[in-house]
C-alpha cells in the first residue's frame, strides 16, 4: 500500500488541509511527523492512497509549502 | 490430584484458585498448577513459601507448571490478596487511555482536535499498546462513523485494546446508532477498569 505523508509549514495549515480532506472525501489521518523528518512536534497528514491531483492544487493555490515524503515510522 | 489451569489469568487469581485447591485438597494429595503469568507465580510461590509448604517449579517459556504438596502447614485464613499488588496490573506497564474530550487539551477547538486525532493514530505505532481506551463526556463522539479516528480506533481494537464508551454519554449525545467501534458500558465497569489500572493515560 502507497503511503505517503504530506508535511505543511505550520499546523493552521495542516488543520485547514485537513478540512479540505473530510470536505472533499479524501481519506486521510493525522499523524506524527515522524521523527526522521523532524524533531519537533508536528502533524502531517497521512494518505493511505494516491495523493489525488485535486489535493495537489488545492495546495498549491493556497500557497502552502509542503513536501511529499513516505510514511515510515521511526 | 487437583489440576488447576490459570493460563490467562492475572494476578490476584491464579493465587485465589490455588488457595481454594488447598483448602479442598486432602493431606498429601498433590496439586499441580498451571499457568502464564510470571508475577503469579512468584506470588503463589511467596505464599506457599510463607505456609512452609513445598512446591516444584518447572518453567517453558511464559508457562509454569507448580507441583504442591498439600500439608499441615496449609492455614486457610491467610488471604490470597494480601500477596498480591493493590493494582493488579501495575507492575506489567499495562495501562489505559481515557479521553474526555472530542480535543487534547485546552484552547483553541481546532488545534485541539487535530492534536487528538494525532494523539489517538501515534498511539497504533506505541508499545506497549493500552489495555483499555475508555471513552466519556464527549470523547464519546469520536467513536462514531466519519469521526475522523474510527478506523484507526477499529484497528486498535482488532490489535486487542478493548474500547470502552460511555453509555450515559453516548445517550445524551444520541450518537448510538452512528457508533463505528467499542463497546457501550456503564459507569460500574468504567470505574472498574480506572480502578484497576496500573496508570492513567489522560491526553
Amino acid at each position: 500500500m502507497t503511503e505517503t505523508i504530506i508535511i505543511l509549514q505550520n499546523i493552521r495549515q495542516v488543520i485547514k488541509t485537513e478540512k479540505w480532506c473530510v470536505n472533499n472525501l479524501v481519506d486521510h489521518k493525522i499523524v506524527p511527523v515522524p521523527k526522521e523528518y523532524s524533531s519537533e512536534c508536528g502533524m502531517c497528514i497521512l494518505i493511505q492512497s494516491e495523493i489525488p491531483e485535486s489535493l495537489i492544487s488545492y495546495l498549491e493555490e493556497s500557497n502552502f509549502t509542503f513536501q511529499i515524503k513516505d510514511y515510515k515510522t521511526a | 490430584m487437583i489440576n488447576i489451569d490459570t493460563t490467562g489469568m492475572i494476578c490476584p487469581q491464579p493465587l485465589i484458585e490455588t488457595r481454594r485447591a488447598l483448602k479442598r485438597a486432602q493431606e498429601g494429595e498433590e496439586i499441580v498448577v498451571i499457568g502464564d503469568n510470571e508475577t503469579a507465580m512468584n506470588n503463589i510461590l511467596t505464599y506457599l513459601k510463607d505456609q512452609h509448604i513445598q512446591a516444584d517449579v518447572t518453567t517453558s517459556g511464559n508457562e509454569f507448571t507448580l507441583r504442591i504438596n498439600a500439608t499441615e502447614g496449609f492455614n486457610p485464613e491467610v488471604k490470597a490478596e494480601a500477596y498480591c499488588c493493590p493494582t493488579p496490573s501495575a507492575n506489567d506497564g499495562s495501562y489505559v487511555v481515557v479521553i474526555k474530550s472530542i480535543l487534547m487539551g485546552d484552547g483553541d477547538p481546532d488545534l485541539g482536535a487535530i492534536l487528538m486525532k494525532g494523539f489517538l493514530n501515534a498511539l497504533l505505532e506505541v508499545e506497549p499498546l493500552p489495555t483499555h481506551i475508555v471513552f466519556y463526556n464527549s470523547g464519546v463522539n469520536l467513536v462514531v462513523n466519519g469521526s475522523g479516528v474510527d478506523s484507526t480506533l477499529k484497528e486498535l481494537e482488532q490489535k486487542g485494546i478493548k474500547i470502552i464508551v460511555c453509555g450515559t454519554c453516548v445517550d445524551y449525545y444520541n450518537i448510538k446508532r452512528e457508533i463505528a467501534v467499542g463497546t457501550i458500558s456503564n459507569m460500574l465497569q468504567i470505574t472498574e477498569i480506572l480502578k484497576d489500572a496500573g496508570h492513567i493515560v489522560q491526553p
